[in-house]
């Protein structure tokens, strides 16, 4: 399986929802502690390689990118300077980018596309906030500010057109529909921060959270007391989850313990399906591909990008 | 009504003097009538000593006795008793009762006459005192009520109307400012505090902001601390254990400690062959290569710069503003694909046609439980290229969503279990739903999802517990 080498620390990676063979990255340099960022656009070859397509630099960091729901061209980027950077793949790099929205007063942790009406899209950030956007408009929708501290994830769900998830560091997750200023559901999910969270895509009302405590817990938001499993095995805080395109009970997860691990939540025994520990960096980025079942890909802090199918060595 | 009483008793006293005189009048008469043969019915004027008897009880009742005459004659006639009866019930009354009733008896007839006369005048007599006494009672009533509502008159203007005089009076009295230079002073004394609470709740938040932006700050510094922290532990663990390993192994010479030690400086990491979870077997590591990696700087390297204020190498001033932002976005060729949870997608087959990233290992190093993944290989048919193509099943299906086929399981048992599944002691409904959604029939699976929907909007609109 081919490896991808970046020119800086990976963040994100997010497989275009048009085509199979593309792969969108987000680099910061320095870690993202300070120093400029750049937003790849890899392609799969049938060769057996990933190459660039085509990368935006940007001033600061990037943490986490989306691809546009209803443009194959459209891509969207968020960057450690509190601004969304919104790029057009089919236009020249001098004429990019065609937006950057300045709102946010601090880092933009994570940006999300809407996955029903595909019209908007979702920013949280370190100013513990997350807003609604859309293209055409010069500012905010909507800004959600419930949370006491950094919002670190924002998710739509992938069958309600108005309802989307935040994963904060105050501890809680939050389910919010667009038409309310408040949030629907508060779930006190963890003990400590809650980095990431996702919707499962075949039960609308099952969601998934990773957090600083090392475990990632399975919810329902019908019975939000009490988390339906906790998956532990992680060796470090939980980075980012997400639930497979293709199973309903499967969820990858990354972590800071450097390895990449696929679950079933409703395995009758042991939950942990297989673990991968290609990355030699705090591995921040995962995403599992629609078109494709079973492709993985996976970005860290030590600047590769691999893909690769479940149930097969990533470095092979 | 004491006029009255007198009026009635004076009417029947000489009403009962004539029938008294009457009564001694009719015995001369009767006696004659003996003799002579003038036949006129004169009734008995006998006394019945019975119903005198009767009416002396009555009389000498302390209630009856308070009452006045008229209505113990009164009384009486009703009963049906003559006035002789009557008067010498009347006689015998101020008598004590231990008088035999055979004294008056004889003596009624004599002393009627006599008897009679003083009666009436003693019948007014009582009727004159009692309308004394009544009037001297009514005067005294008269004036207990008099006093009383004088007396509560004064209270109640004690109480009510000297206060609203005062108040009046105080009103008239001090009321030399006009209303205006009132009104003006309120005003003026309301905006100076208005004002004052403003700037006082500017200068609050203003606070508020600055205590809140630097707890931020110092969280932040806190979290980046700890990850290098963490970080650097990390890496301390890796060179224990690889130092421990290659010790064990006794290729330690003293050259290679040296090439080590060397190297140590240098922060060049090492392989992740070690594991952290003790559950996994620990993989032999990997055979120490530095071309492998990058010579970057090490995160808590960048970090103590930063805290220094050096600025690491190789930052770029980027512009990356956008050169028009109102730039609309390049036309869409292609229409958004269903999703697979929206419209069911099978899987692809790993045949020898396809890409890298669709081929897939026969048999997979997949633990039994992954047994979901593994079998829906099996089931799925061969495409024809390369190149996305959807299967038959998709355009049949259109937009509707086919819930996977089920999976067969290895083990024979399991099957069963999961079918079968016996409730848990704490469980909801929907739970269950849920539960049995990976694993249940196409039939539950569509209803379930149904059901799923309709109490998502209940969701909605549940508030935070």
């Amino acid at each position: 399986m081919p490896a991808f080498k970046a020119a800086f620390n990976g963040y994100s990676v997010e497989f275009s929802p048009f085509s199979e063979t593309l792969l969108a990255v987000a680099t910061s340099q320095n870690f993202g502690i300070i120093g400029n960022g750049r937003q790849y656009v890899l392609q799969l070859h049938p060769s057996g390689g990933i190459a660039e397509l085509c990368s935006f630099d940007t001033a600061d960091g990037l943490y986490d990118c989306t691809w546009a729901e209803d443009n194959e061209h459209i891509l969207v980027s968020a960057s450690a300077d509190g601004s969304v950077k919104v790029w057009d793949t089919a236009l020249p790099r001098h004429a990019n980018p065609i937006r950057s929205f300045e709102e946010h007063g601090h880092e933009v942790n994570s940006v999300d596309w809407n996955l029903v009406r595909k019209d908007c899209f979702l920013s949280s950030a370190w100013d513990d906030t997350a807003k609604l956007w859309a293209i055409d408009a010069p500012r905010s929708l909507r800004t959600f500010a419930e949370h006491s501290y950094c919002v670190y994830t924002a998710v739509w769900n992938p069958r309600h057109a108005d309802v989307f998830l935040t994963a904060s560091g105050d501890c809680t997750l939050r389910v919010w529909d667009v038409r309310d200023p408040h949030a629907s559901l508060v779930i006190p999910g963890h003990q400590l921060e809650i980095l990431a969270c996702d919707w499962s895509k075949y039960n609308e009302c099952v969601l998934v959270s990773g957090s600083v405590d090392k475990t990632i817990k399975v919810w329902d938001v019908r019975n939000p007391r009490r988390e339906m499993s906790s998956l532990q095995g992680h060796g470090y805080a939980v980075r980012r989850v997400k639930f497979s395109p293709h199973h309903a009970s499967v969820i990858a997860s990354c972590s800071y313990d450097m390895t990449v691990c696929m679950w079933d939540y409703m395995a009758p025994e042991d939950a942990l399906l297989a673990r991968y520990d290609h990355h030699t960096e705090f591995a921040i980025g995962i995403d599992m591909s629609p078109h494709v079942e079973g492709l993985l890909a996976s970005t860290a802090w030590d600047e590769t990008v691999y893909v690769w199918q479940h149930g097969m060595d990533p470095r092979a | 009504m004491a006029e009255a009483q007198v009026n009635g008793a004076a009417a029947t006293a000489p009403a009962a003097a004539p029938p008294s005189s009457a009564a001694p009048a009719a015995p001369p008469v009767a006696a004659g009538d003996d003799k002579g043969d003038n036949w006129r019915f004169i009734p008995p004027q006998s006394v019945r000593e019975d119903q005198v008897q009767n009416a002396v009880n009555f009389l000498s009742h302390p209630k009856v006795k308070n009452s006045p005459v008229v209505y113990r004659r009164s009384f009486l006639e009703r009963k049906g008793l003559t006035r002789e009866e009557i008067d010498e019930a009347f006689r015998r009354v101020p008598d004590p009762p231990s008088t035999t009733s055979a004294a008056p008896v004889p003596a009624a007839p004599t002393a009627g006459p006599v008897t009679a006369v003083a009666l009436p005048a003693q019948t007014a007599a009582v009727a004159v005192v009692p309308r004394k006494g009544a009037r001297w009672t009514q005067v005294v009533l008269a004036i207990g009520v008099l006093s009383a509502a004088g007396a509560g008159a004064a209270v109640v203007t004690k109480t009510y109307l000297f206060p609203r005089m005062k108040a009046w009076l105080r009103r008239i009295v001090l009321d030399e400012e006009s209303s205006e230079q009132k009104k003006s002073r309120l005003d003026v004394e309301a905006s100076k505090a208005s004002a004052a609470l403003t700037a006082a709740t500017t200068e609050m938040a203003a606070l508020v902001r600055e205590l809140v932006s630097s707890r931020h700050e110092e969280r932040r510094y806190f979290d980046t601390v700890v990850k290098s922290m963490e970080a650097q532990t990390r890496e301390i663990k890796l060179r224990l254990d690889t130092l421990i390993q290659l010790q064990k192994k006794g290729n330690i010479t003293s050259s290679e400690t040296n090439v080590y030690k060397a190297q140590v400086p240098r922060d060049a990491k090492d392989s992740t062959g070690v594991a952290f979870e003790p559950a996994r077997p620990s993989s032999a590591p990997y055979s120490f290569d530095p071309d492998r990696f990058a010579p970057s700087a090490k995160y808590s390297e960048i970090l103590a710069m930063v805290e220094r204020g050096e600025k690491p190498p190789g930052i770029r001033d980027v512009n990356d503003k956008p050169p028009n932002p109102t730039q609309p976005a390049s036309n869409s060729m292609l229409q958004p694909k269903t999703k697979p949870w929206e419209s069911h997608v099978p899987s692809e087959n790993g045949a020898s046609a396809q890409p890298w990233w669709r081929q897939r290992d026969g048999d997979a190093k997949i633990t039994e439980n992954s047994v979901k993944i593994v079998e829906m290989e099996d089931q799925d048919t061969v495409s024809s290229d390369g190149a996305f193509s959807a299967s038959p099943q998709i355009e049949t299906a259109g937009r509707a969503w086919v819930p996977p086929p089920v999976p067969k399981t290895i083990l024979p048992g399991v099957d069963a279990a999961i079918r079968h599944k016996s409730p848990s002691p704490v469980s909801y409904p929907s739970y269950d739903n849920v539960h049995s959604n990976g694993t249940s029939t196409d039939n539950a699976e569509g209803s379930s999802s149904s059901e799923i929907r309709e109490s998502t909007s209940e969701v909605t609109v549940e508030e935070a517990e």
